[in-house]
């Protein structure tokens, strides 16, 4: 079943978006994107050859055909206004059904699937035979126009403001170009534009002029040289100044350079200059100023006050800069909505309503994530996590874990909530005990403890004893919700601390191995009898009677290095048990079977908790 | 946006114990329409999970193949102050050579400019240069180098194109 994608028309830039799994997603542009983001320019062109090219490439040539070449059809759209190339004649629907159609191309691409239906936006300010002319467009493209919304309402849709109650917003729309400011009401689904206002000639290419100038001037200055008629140099230079501006968005300060950019009888010159941001904010210090007149003019309009604004969300790449932002967040006195990004919210808004039309949102596939990571506690007191924290739930996680001490027939399962790897540093969500294990020595039971997060993140944890098939569990209602705030906090301390609770884990794990090793030490000489001579048994015995002491004395390198000491014993007498069970099997070469089996159980699996043992790691 | 009767969160079975025939079966009906309904939401989701694993795979496989694609595009305004400094310079020229050579170990090609067609796929058309000797449509003049990387061109050749 096909998918309907959501697509912002643009005067300047196009831009589609389709809901994968729930979340908008931008469709790559087949020949690339305009610098900054993934829009691709708004540019048709058709050749003396016949051949029609869209976007990125048509701009390229655009030079070499300037009378092919058509941008900014949006402006003509609900008009009479033909366009006349080389004989042929072109409606506005015409040439904007060619951008269309590259979308539906592309589209279709990448989501291995035909493309029939969008959702297209246009200005709040469309009349209804410009939003006639773009539904016309998609059909003469071949795509079923299901709905055209307004562009600040797929804005709004995409910073989820229709999920939060009633609001007076303002959508604050800064693009190459043009400004446009709308003023809208939102309740109970209901998208209504109270008022709208704006600067056609006024936008991110003015302020690229500005710093261009300036450091035109300075260069001019320094060297005495005028870059204007030199068409490589300004082009190096356009280019450049244009990566500054966006780079001094994140930066408070960058360097241009361009050696060798051009060259005078003294010889080859160089252009070398740092730009910060309050140069540059300076400089565009007029191009700012020119945005409060629309939002004041709005607000009038809409007979509100600032303070009657509730959210405000802003549109368009040069909306990513500081000073635009402080600039809206200063006249306003209120802070700006973020989470989405300026360039590409409308076509996701679209791709949102487009979604809600396709039947593909529905409260039932809004999903959470587990905020906390979750786990039990295991020998030593440590953690063992089952389920990460942001995993997205509805998820389940099983692990096997096992006895730490011989004829242990109960294990307890504390459920601990946290990052941190030591059980006390956590929140214990619960407890509950399992019982009736048959009696084994340690490391042998198998009991399966299992965590599933429903839906609605209402916790139960299982433990069952694979033998016996005994079950026990808990189920967990949602354990108090924490704040974000809160939640970070915690992340942030488990960072704070990660170095000193590694250190801690890692002792643990010492202790936990030098105590492995004893229990199956001294199994091992039992089961060894004759084979271990007086000398080796007594080297073992008293290298486990140091482990021991030094596991009460509890000095961390001292437990290592008796663990090693008695590890060496233990070889030596595992590889004279293997030297008698070979030298057993050759003797009893007429074919009887011999005993002469195991060596002991030596392995010291990474054992864990006061109750368990870790047997597998994996899933 | 979502019916009342599709909130997962807020279902709790009926009470059938005092229905008649009707009642029962319109809340048979609707329980099948229920049914119906997540049945194919559920078939979207594993279809979506499907293409997303798909395109995953896709797209790790072009990552490998243009992995240095990135570093590569950023090393070019280097390439081109070197270039113009070769011209001054023969230390410069050896330099020039020596990253050059590198980088078209790794796949980097230059476009050709200077006397082919003009090409909106490979060329931008910075201005157009009047001139008899050279058919219309054809590159006049290079202005600044483009590039392929492994077919994948990472910079337009920047281009004055001939008219008549």
């Amino acid at each position: 079943m096909s998918k309907i994608i959501g697509i912002d028309l643009g005067t300047s830039n196009s831009a589609a978006a389709v809901l994968i799994g729930g979340r908008p997603t931008i469709i790559p542009s087949a020949e690339g994107t305009s610098i900054g983001g993934k829009a691709f320019p708004s540019y048709v062109a058709f050749t003396k050859e016949g051949q029609v090219l869209v976007g990125e490439p048509a701009k390229r040539q655009s030079v070499t055909n300037p009378d092919g070449t058509i941008q900014g059809i949006k402006r003509k759209m609900g008009t009479d206004y033909k366009v006349k190339v080389y004989g042929k004649e072109y409606s506005p629907e015409d040439v904007s059904a060619q951008i269309l159609r590259k979308i539906k191309t592309d589209a279709e691409t990448y989501l291995a699937d035909t493309v029939d239906k969008a959702v297209i936006t246009v200005p709040a300010y469309f009349n209804d035979n410009q939003r006639q002319a773009t539904k016309d467009a998609g059909t003469i493209a071949g795509l079923e126009v299901v709905r055209i919304i307004n562009e600040p309402t797929a804005a709004a849709l995409a910073f989820g403001l229709d999920k939060v109650g009633e609001h007076k917003i303002m959508v604050f729309d800064l693009g190459g170009g043009t400004l446009d400011v709308t003023i809208m009401e939102i309740g109970e689904g209901v998208f209504e534009v109270r008022s709208t206002s704006g600067d056609t000639q006024l936008g991110g290419r003015d302020m690229d002029e500005r710093l261009t100038n300036f450091v035109l001037g300075k260069f001019k200055q320094e060297s005495g040289i005028d870059l204007k008629g030199d068409s490589m140099a300004m082009q190096r230079l356009r280019e450049a100044v244009e990566v500054a501006k966006i780079e001094l968005s994140s930066v408070m300060q960058t360097n241009l350079n361009l050696p060798y950019i051009t060259a005078n009888a003294s010889g080859p010159k160089h252009l070398s200059m740092t730009l910060d941001r309050s140069k540059l904010d300076e400089l565009i210090q007029d191009v700012i100023e020119r945005c409060r007149g629309p939002m004041t003019q709005a607000l009038r309009d809409s007979k509100l006050e600032k303070s009657d604004i509730g959210k405000i969300i802003l549109v368009g790449g040069p909306t990513r800069m500081p000073i635009v932002q402080e600039f809206v967040k200063g006249f306003m006195g209120k802070e700006i909505e973020r989470g989405v990004d300026p360039m590409e919210c409308v076509a996701m808004g679209a791709a949102i309503q487009a979604g809600v039309l396709g039947g593909e949102v529905k409260d039932l596939l809004l999903l959470d994530v587990t905020p906390l990571s979750l786990g039990i506690e295991t020998l030593g007191s440590v953690t063992t996590k089952l389920i990460e924290r942001n995993t997205t739930i509805p998820t389940r996680n099983s692990q096997i874990f096992t006895t730490a001490a011989d004829n242990q027939t109960s294990v307890e399962v504390n459920v601990l909530q946290g990052e941190r790897p030591l059980a006390k540093d956590n929140v214990s969500l619960g407890r509950f005990t399992l019982v009736g294990i048959p009696p084994s020595p340690r490391g042998i039971p198998q009991v399966e403890v299992t965590f599933d997060i429903d839906a609605n993140g209402i916790i139960h944890v299982s433990a069952k004893d694979l033998a016996t098939k005994k079950e026990q569990n808990m189920t967990i209602t949602a354990p108090h919700k924490l704040s974000k705030d809160e939640i970070n906090a915690k992340i942030k301390d488990a960072e704070r601390f990660a170095a000193d609770d590694l250190k801690r884990k890692e002792e643990i794990e010492v202790k936990n191995a030098a105590d492995s090793l004893a229990y199956a030490s001294e199994k091992m000489l039992k089961e060894a009898g004759d084979v271990a001579s007086a000398e080796q048994k007594e080297k073992i015995e008293k290298a486990i009677a140091d482990l021991k002491n030094a596991q009460t004395g509890g000095e961390i390198s001292e437990i290592k290095a008796k663990t090693e000491e008695l590890q060496s014993a233990v070889y030596e007498l595992s590889a004279a048990m293997y030297q008698k069970a070979a030298a057993d099997k050759q003797e009893k070469q007429q074919g009887q079977q011999g005993a002469g089996q195991e060596p002991g159980q030596g392995q010291s699996d990474q054992t864990v908790d006061a109750d368990y043992e870790v047997v597998n790691d994996k899933k | 946006m979502a019916d009342a009767d599709t909130d997962a969160k807020s279902e709790t079975k009926p009470d059938t114990s005092g229905m008649n025939v009707e009642e029962l079966t319109e809340l048979l009906t609707l329980a099948k329409a229920l049914a119906e309904e997540r049945l194919d939401l559920l078939m979207r989701c594993r279809a979506d999970l499907d293409n997303v694993m798909k395109r995953s795979a896709r797209e790790k496989e072009d990552n490998i193949r243009y992995a240095s694609l990135k570093l590569v595009s950023k090393l070019l305004p280097v390439l081109d102050s070197l270039d113009v400094a070769a011209k001054h310079d023969e230390g410069s020229k050896v330099l020039y050579m020596q990253l050059l050579d590198i980088l078209s170990g790794e796949g980097l090609m230059p476009i050709e400019a200077k006397g082919v067609r003009f090409d909106p796929y490979r060329h931008e058309a910075l201005f157009q240069v009047t001139t008899e000797e050279l058919e219309e449509g054809i590159v006049a003049e290079e202005i600044q180098k483009g590039y392929i990387f492994n077919s994948h061109v990472i910079r337009f050749s920047k281009v004055a194109v001939a008219k008549r």
